[in-house]
């Protein structure tokens, strides 16, 4: 099998990829979704490639803010002797992940008024939950005994946080940022409700047509999109630092190569 | 390397208080130059949080300690523990770094260049017993536990530290694996001469590893003292049932037939090698029910081992300027 620096290679994401792609060719979709609108090819208000951007981008701009906003409150959070936040931070998470997306939306808009501002509030705030508490799960999860000898060399709290619990905790971490991702290009539709545009304007004008072609016009290059990020975030998901060992059986060979002149030999070592 | 002369350590009525109980009581303690020093005592006696105040993992509520002669407090904390070799007994290697990279990390942490630390590393695994070219590049799970405590000590002495506090290192290992490490410890220090600190609660261990114990009970110092000191001349009721019976036994393991023998006519005597330990060599009179033993090192004879000699002990270790 291909292999892309030690790992293999990310054929999902290709595929995945290729196929949207595909999709998006003009009149491609349009052409293959028009048996189901009586033969009539359904016609976006804009360009589907046009419509992917927009979502991509709205989506990757939600995720770079639940980013900037996650990270530095988990790691304030989880810093020693902080465990009022960490609690309340872990339930706040929790309940975020409750709340349905329509609600924050519907919620967002008499504060934001329609458009791209109350859509990016909802995919903040239900983008980060699954990124704060897995980035608390990852990072309490570090091992007290590596943390421990790690202080006692003398690594200072910050060598800590950078040479050992960001490291130890990436792997999980890195997977709460793909949940997060996935379901923000499923929100994200929604958002269009709000006139932000998207791959949900399709799917909203769809819905109120009765098209149903309309509706798989947005809906199957937004499950592509998905299946995409998906698997791209899956092949760059960092290995498990504990690894699978390759032998847990190896023999410790009672120290072949010691050099200790007084050790006991002769008939009566044994 | 030619490092500096290991330092004492002073520790002036140290106390560590949790809420109203002592884990450590006021602990004066001087624990000698480039020597190894065995924390001993049952559970829960403070052995550890002791080594812990050394190294400033955990702050003294009283008292203070001296590091060749300076007060720990006026160093750093981080300064004073890259100074210190750390070892403890769930090993705590990084799981993802490799063996050289974990090795390194002090270096790393002093600015070494990079061609020195990794002549170094190399130094340093074939030091423990690891094959540099084998397991440099290896990562911790890929290790036996006996492998992992063994990256565990090149890595406390990676920057050459002249001080190197070890918390029951051997205690996760089986008998065997252990008894290896002890050795090779052992040889270890007879080459470093580091100030050394085993917490153990392994009598055995202490008795065949250190130059001086500390007894502890419940936070405070019952004794302190050579092994022989503790095995012989116990100071209280409890050091003497603590070292208990089997303790002059296993002194007797530590000492070679040949420091025992004296010159002597061994003409007809059954033979014990002069490597084996005077353990042994008791054990070989028992089952050859008889009272002297000729001391053979090859085809030379070496002296005359007799049943006495063992039951008076061996003399003061002759490299403890001490005694
Ligand atoms: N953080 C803490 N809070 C409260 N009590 C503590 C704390 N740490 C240690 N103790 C208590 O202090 C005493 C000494 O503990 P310590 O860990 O030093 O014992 P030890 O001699 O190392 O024992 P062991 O051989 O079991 O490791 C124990 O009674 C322990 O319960
Ligand atoms: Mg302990």
């Amino acid at each position: 099998m291909l292999r892309l620096r030690g790992r293999p290679w990310p054929w999902g994401a290709l595929g995945w990829g290729l196929l949207l792609g595909l999709c998006l060719l003009p009149g491609v979709l349009p052409g293959l979704l028009a048996p189901l609108a009586g033969g009539e090819a359904p016609v976006p208000e804009r360009p589907l490639w046009v419509l992917t951007l927009q979502h991509l981008g709205l989506v990757l701009f939600a995720q770079g803010l639940v980013l900037l906003l996650a990270v530095p409150l988990v790691i304030y959070a989880t810093r020693p002797g902080r465990r009022a936040v960490l609690g309340l931070l872990g339930a706040l998470a929790g309940l975020g992940q409750t709340v349905p997306t329509l609600a924050i939306l519907a919620l967002a808009v008499p504060l934001l008024g329609f458009g791209v501002a109350p859509t990016l509030l909802g995919l903040v705030l239900y983008g980060l939950a699954p990124v704060v508490s897995n980035g608390i799960a990852g990072l309490r999860g570090v091992d007290p005994d590596v943390l421990d000898a790690a202080r006692g060399m003398g690594l200072s709290a910050q060598q800590r946080l950078w040479r050992v619990e960001l490291p130890l905790a990436l792997p999980v971490w890195w997977a709460g940022v793909r949940t997060s991702l996935v379901f923000g290009v499923a929100t994200a539709t929604v958002g269009a409700a709000l006139g932000a545009g998207g791959l949900g304007s399709p799917i909203i004008g769809g819905l109120s047509q009765q098209n149903p072609a309309l509706v798989l016009l947005g809906a199957l290059p937004a499950a592509l999109l998905a299946l995409t990020l998906d698997a791209l975030l899956a092949a760059t998901l960092p290995p498990r630092a504990d690894g699978r060992p390759k032998s847990k059986y190896i023999q410790d060979k009672p120290l072949a190569s010691r050099s200790s002149p007084q050790a006991p030999s002769g008939p009566f070592s044994h | 390397m030619n490092a500096p002369p290991p330092p004492a350590l002073d520790l002036e009525h140290l106390s560590k208080r949790y809420g109203d109980a002592y884990a450590v009581r006021d602990l004066t303690l001087r624990l000698p130059a480039g020597r190894l020093t065995a924390l001993l005592g049952p559970s829960g006696c403070g052995k550890t949080t002791t080594l812990r105040m050394l190294n400033r993992l955990i702050e003294p509520t009283s008292g203070r300690v001296l590091l060749g002669g300076q007060d720990t407090r006026t160093l750093p904390p981080e300064v004073l523990r890259r100074g210190m070799g750390y070892v403890i007994q769930r090993v705590g290697l990084f799981p993802h770094l490799s063996v050289g990279r974990n090795v390194a990390t002090v270096p790393e942490l002093l600015g070494w260049p990079p061609a020195r630390i990794k002549a170094r590393v190399d130094e340093l695994l074939a030091l423990v017993g690891l094959e540099p070219g084998l397991y440099r590049d290896k990562r911790p799970a890929e290790l036996s536990g006996g492998q992992a405590q063994r990256v565990g000590v090149a890595r406390a002495l990676a920057a050459d530290p002249p001080v190197l506090l070890m918390d029951e290192p051997f205690g996760a290992l089986d008998p065997i694996a252990r008894e290896g490490l002890q050795e090779e410890m052992l040889t270890l220090q007879r080459r470093l001469a580091k100030t050394v600190v085993l917490v153990t609660h392994d009598i055995p261990e202490a008795l065949r590893l250190a130059d001086h114990i500390a007894l502890l009970r419940g936070g405070e110092l019952v004794q302190f003292g050579t092994p022989d000191d503790l095995v012989r001349r116990p100071a209280t009721d409890f050091a003497a049932r603590f070292m208990g019976e089997g303790a002059a036994l296993e002194q007797l393991g530590g000492v070679r037939a040949a420091e025992l023998a004296r010159p002597g006519d061994a003409t007809g005597l059954p033979t014990v090698p002069a490597s084996a330990s005077a353990r042994t060599a008791l054990a070989t009179m028992l089952r050859l029910e008889t009272l002297a033993l000729a001391v053979v090192d090859g085809e030379r004879v070496l002296g005359v081992l007799e049943f006495r000699d063992l039951a008076s002990g061996p003399p003061p270790a002759p490299q403890d300027p001490r005694c």
